[in-house]
C-alpha cells in the first residue's frame, strides 16, 4: 500500500501509466489542453494567439465532456452515453459563434488601434 | 338578534350614515348647476337638509342603541357593571404581532357619548340652516365684510352653504370615529380626522386673514400635543404588545405586579397619552388656539369647540383611565386645576362674547379634568355630558346675539331682553346650568348642579385624603365663584341696560330655524341630568361604566392617594360640597351685581391684569417659546448638520470613498494579459477552496 500523499491526487497519477486508457487518461489531455490554452492567453501579446488560446480552453473542457460521458471509457453501461457528445456537439456549435463574434472584435481592435498587439489595449486604465 | 349583535350594527349605521352625507354632497356638488361659480342656493339648502336628515337618522339610531343597551344592561340604581361589547370590522395591518385594525368598544360612555354627539350635531345642522342664511344670497354671491381684497374693496365670493355642511358631515363622522374606536390607534386616526375638520370648519371664511390664521394656529398648537401622543403609542406597543384597549386593561394589573419597579414607564405613556388631551381639550400651556378658534362660524364653535371635540380629551382620558398610574392623575390633576382658574379669570374681563364663551369652555374642560386627575370619573364624564349641553346652548344664544345684532362687543351691545325675549330666556338658563343653579336641600336643580356637585364632592374628597391636598379643593372654589361673576357679567352686559350702539338698538329676535334647536337644547340643558323614574339617568349610565379601578398603585414620586367615587358620596361630603359650590357661586354673583351698580363692569378691577395675561403675557410666553425652538432648530441645522454631518461625516465618507476608489484603480491597469492571469489564479484559489471544502464535509458526514 502506497503511502497516502493526498486526498485525489496521489494514487491517481501514479496508476495513470500502468493501467489501460480511461477516463483519468482523457482528463489528464483535457488539462493539458487547457492549461496550454490559459497560457497562451496569458503569455500571447498577438491578439490572435489569445483567441487560439481561447480555443484550446474550450476544446480542453470539451473532451473532458466526452470522456466523463462516454459508457465504454466509464465500464458501465447504465447510459446511452450521448450527454457528453451531444454536449460537446452543442460547445462546438457555439464555439464557432463565438469564434466568429471574437474575428469580428479582432478585426476592429486591429482598425482601432493599428496592430494586434494587446497590450496596446489600455483605454479602460483606471 | 340579540343585544350584543343588534348594539354594534345599530352604532356602525349611526357612525357611517355622516360620511354617506359627506360621499354625497362630495359628489353631488362638483356635478350641480351652477350659477356664477356658485350652486344654486336651492341645491344648496337641498344639500343642507339631506346633511341634516341623515344626522337625524343617525341620532336615533344612536338613541336606539343606547336603549337597547339599557335593556341589555338594566341600568337602575347601582347596577352590576355590563362588560363592553367589543369586536372587530375591519383589519388593516396584520404583520407579526402587530395588527391594526378596526373595531368597536362600545360601553354605556361610548353610547351616551354617541347619543350626545349626534344630538348636538343634529340641533347645530338645522339652527346653521338660519345662522348662514346669508350664504344662500339669490345670485348666489356673499360680500364678505370683515375680509377685504388688495385694492380694498371687500371679498365677494360664492356662498358655500354645501361646503359647510360636508365639513359638518366629516366632523360628526370622525368624532362618532373616536368614540367607537377599539384601540389607541383607531383613537388616534380619528383624532386626526377631527383636527382636520377642526381646521376647515375654523378657517370656513378663509378670506379673513384672522380665520386663516386661526384655523393653522389650531393645526400646529394641536400637533405638540399629537407627538406625546405617538410617543405613548409607541411605548403602549412596546410593553405589552397590543394598542386594544380590552386586552391593555386586562394587561395593567399583572404587568405592574410583574414589574413593581418600572411603574414609571407606565406613568410616562400615560402622561405622553395625556399630552394629545392637553392639545385636543385646550389645557395649560396649549390653550391658546381655542379663543382664537373662535373665529369660525358660531355653529362650529357651539359644536366643534365646546361641546364635542375639546371634550374628546377629557373623553381619552377617561376611555384610558386604567392605564393612569396615581402618578399621572397628579399630572393630570395639576393640569387641570391651572386650566380651570386660568380659564376663569381670562374669561372675567374678555371683551368679547364668543371669546368669554371660549374662555369659559377652557375653564370648564380645567374642570373636567381636574376631576378625571382626583379619581372622579364619573363626575368628569358626567359634566362632560351636562357642559355639552348648556355650552352649546350658550353658545346658540350668543350666535342668535350676533345674528339679530350684528355684533359681539360687549361694550356695544346691551338692552337686548326688550328686543330679543326668548334669547334672553335662553341665555339666562344657560348660565344657571353652568353655574349649577340648584337647591342643594332638596337636590334639585339644573343639569350643572349635579356633575358640579360630584365634581366638588371629588375634590372634598381628595383634599381630605391626602395632606397638602388643598389646591384640589381651592382652585375649583375660587373657579367657581369666578364662573359665577363671569358668567352674570356676560349676561348683564348683553341683555340688561340701555342699549349701547345702533346695533343692538336694531337687533331682532332670530328665526324658527334657530330657535327651535336652542328650544331642544334648553331642555337638555335642564334635565338631562335628571334621574327618570325607575332610576335611570345619565350618571347611573355613566356609573355603570365607570373604567376606575378599586385601588391604585403606582405613586412613587408625589405619593397621593386617589379616594374612590364611593369614598366621595359620604352624605357628610355631599352636604359640604353643595354649599360651598353655592357659596362661591353667590359670591361670584354678589360681586358682579355690584360692580353693575357701580357702573364698572364692562371694565372691572381685573380686566387690565388679566387682558395684559391675555394679550402680553402669553403670547410673550409662546414667542419665547418659539423663538427658543426657532434657535434650537438653527443651532441644530447649523451646527449639528452643516458641520458635523455635512462637513464632518459627509466629508470623512467622501474622503474613504475617493481614496479607496484610488486605491482599487491601480487593480485596473488596462492590460488584458494580466487580468486573465488574475482571474485564472482566482477560479483556481476559489475552485480549490471549495473543492477542500466539500471533501471535508463529504468525509465528515
Amino acid at each position: 500500500m502506497m503511502a497516502h500523499h493526498g486526498p485525489f491526487a496521489a494514487p491517481i497519477l501514479a496508476s495513470l501509466l500502468s493501467e489501460p486508457a480511461g477516463v483519468a487518461h482523457y482528463m489528464a489531455v483535457g488539462a493539458v489542453l487547457f492549461t496550454a490554452g490559459v497560457m497562451s492567453m496569458a503569455v500571447k501579446r498577438n491578439l490572435l494567439g489569445v483567441l487560439m488560446g481561447v480555443e484550446l480552453v474550450l476544446n480542453g473542457a470539451i473532451v473532458n465532456f466526452v470522456a466523463i460521458g462516454s459508457p465504454y471509457l466509464r465500464g458501465d453501461d447504465a447510459s446511452v452515453g450521448l450527454d457528453g457528445q451531444l454536449m460537446a456537439l452543442f460547445a462546438i456549435v457555439l464555439a464557432a459563434a463565438e469564434a466568429a463574434v471574437a474575428l469580428g472584435i479582432a478585426l476592429n481592435y486591429y482598425h482601432t488601434v493599428g496592430s494586434v498587439d494587446v497590450d496596446q489595449a489600455t483605454q479602460l486604465r483606471g | 338578534l340579540d343585544e350584543s349583535r343588534l348594539i354594534p350594527t345599530l352604532v356602525l349605521a349611526a357612525w357611517l350614515a355622516p360620511l354617506a352625507s359627506f360621499a354625497v354632497v362630495a359628489i353631488a356638488s362638483s356635478v350641480l348647476h351652477r350659477v356664477r361659480g356658485a350652486v344654486a342656493p336651492a341645491a344648496a339648502r337641498a344639500i343642507a337638509q339631506v346633511c341634516t336628515g341623515s344626522l337625524a337618522t343617525s341620532f336615533l339610531l344612536a338613541l336606539a342603541a343606547l336603549a337597547a343597551w339599557i335593556r341589555l344592561a338594566g341600568v337602575g340604581g347601582h347596577a352590576a357593571t355590563q362588560p363592553p361589547v367589543v369586536g372587530e370590522w375591519f383589519t388593516f395591518i396584520d404583520v407579526g404581532s402587530l395588527r391594526l385594525s378596526a373595531g368597536y368598544y362600545i360601553d354605556a360612555l361610548t353610547l351616551v357619548m354617541a347619543t350626545l354627539v349626534t344630538f348636538v350635531a343634529l340641533c347645530i345642522h338645522v339652527y346653521a340652516l338660519g345662522y348662514l342664511d346669508d350664504e344662500l344670497a339669490d345670485d348666489g354671491l356673499v360680500t364678505d365684510l370683515e375680509a377685504r381684497q388688495a385694492g380694498g374693496a371687500f371679498v365677494v365670493r360664492p356662498g358655500r352653504l354645501h361646503r359647510f355642511y360636508q365639513h359638518l358631515a366629516l366632523f360628526t363622522f370622525s368624532m362618532l370615529g373616536i368614540v367607537v374606536a377599539w384601540n389607541v390607534a383607531m383613537t388616534f386616526v380619528f383624532w386626526e380626522l377631527v383636527g382636520a375638520s377642526s381646521y376647515l370648519l375654523i378657517g370656513f371664511y378663509y378670506e379673513r386673514p384672522a380665520a386663516a390664521r386661526a384655523a393653522a394656529k389650531a393645526m400646529l398648537v394641536n400637533r405638540i400635543g399629537d407627538v406625546g401622543m405617538l410617543v405613548a403609542i409607541a411605548l403602549l406597543w412596546s410593553l405589552f404588545g397590543t394598542l386594544d384597549y380590552e386586552p391593555l386593561f386586562a394587561a395593567i394589573g399583572p404587568w405592574l405586579e410583574a414589574n413593581p419597579t418600572s411603574a414609571g414607564l407606565l406613568t410616562f405613556a400615560g402622561v405622553a397619552l395625556f399630552c394629545g388631551a392637553i392639545g385636543k381639550s385646550a389645557q395649560a400651556p396649549l390653550w391658546s388656539w381655542l379663543p382664537d378658534a373662535m373665529q369660525g362660524p358660531t355653529p362650529v364653535s357651539a359644536l366643534v369647540h365646546s361641546a364635542t371635540m375639546v371634550a374628546a380629551g377629557v373623553f381619552l382620558t377617561a376611555r384610558v383611565y386604567p392605564l393612569l398610574t396615581a402618578d399621572a392623575l397628579s399630572v393630570v390633576a395639576a393640569v387641570g386645576a391651572v386650566t380651570l382658574l386660568l380659564g376663569a379669570v381670562l374669561a372675567v374681563s374678555a371683551g368679547d362674547l364668543k371669546r368669554v364663551l371660549a374662555y369659559s369652555t377652557i375653564s370648564q374642560l380645567g374642570y373636567m379634568v381636574l376631576g378625571l386627575g382626583l379619581g372622579g370619573w364619573t363626575a368628569s364624564t358626567l359634566h362632560l355630558v351636562t357642559h355639552a349641553t348648556f355650552k352649546a346652548l350658550l353658545f346658540l344664544a350668543a350666535g342668535a346675539v350676533i345674528h339679530g345684532a350684528h355684533s359681539g362687543d360687549l361694550g356695544s351691545l346691551g338692552g337686548l331682553r326688550k328686543r330679543m325675549p326668548l334669547t334672553t330666556a335662553a341665555m339666562l338658563v344657560g348660565a344657571l346650568a353652568l353655574v349649577g343653579a340648584g337647591v342643594p336641600l332638596l337636590g334639585i336643580g339644573l343639569s350643572g348642579f349635579y356633575s358640579k356637585d360630584m365634581l366638588f364632592e371629588q375634590a372634598i374628597a381628595f383634599s381630605r385624603a391626602n395632606p397638602g391636598g388643598g389646591w384640589a379643593f381651592w382652585a375649583p372654589t375660587v373657579g367657581a365663584a369666578l364662573t359665577a361673576f363671569y358668567i352674570t357679567r356676560l349676561w348683564l352686559l348683553t341683555f340688561a341696560g340701555e342699549p349701547r350702539s345702533d346695533g343692538s338698538r336694531n337687533a331682532h329676535e332670530s328665526g324658527k330655524t334657530m330657535l327651535v334647536p336652542m328650544a331642544a337644547l334648553l331642555l337638555a340643558a335642564v334635565a338631562v341630568a335628571w334621574t327618570l323614574p325607575g332610576g335611570l339617568s345619565a350618571n347611573a349610565l355613566l356609573e355603570s361604566a365607570s373604567l376606575a379601578p378599586a385601588s391604585r398603585s403606582g405613586s412613587e414620586w408625589f405619593e397621593v392617594s386617589i379616594p374612590t367615587e364611593a369614598a366621595a358620596h359620604a352624605t357628610e361630603i355631599k352636604r359640604l360640597a353643595a354649599f360651598v359650590a353655592l357659596g362661591a357661586t353667590v359670591c361670584g354673583f354678589v360681586a358682579a351685581v355690584a360692580l353693575d351698580r357701580l357702573g364698572r363692569l364692562t371694565d372691572p378691577p381685573t380686566a387690565r391684569l388679566a387682558r395684559a395675561l391675555d394679550l402680553t403675557w402669553v403670547p410673550a410666553v409662546n414667542r419665547a417659546v418659539a423663538g427658543a425652538c426657532r434657535r434650537v432648530g438653527w443651532a441644530t441645522s447649523r451646527w449639528g448638520d452643516a458641520t458635523v454631518i455635512d462637513r464632518g461625516f459627509g466629508a470623512f465618507a467622501a474622503a474613504l470613498a475617493l481614496s479607496g476608489g484610488a486605491v482599487l484603480a491601480r487593480l485596473q491597469t488596462g492590460n488584458v494579459r494580466q487580468y486573465i492571469v488574475l482571474l485564472v489564479l482566482a477560479v483556481v484559489i476559489v475552485g480549490s477552496l471549495a473543492l477542500g471544502l466539500t471533501y471535508r464535509w463529504a468525509e465528515g458526514a
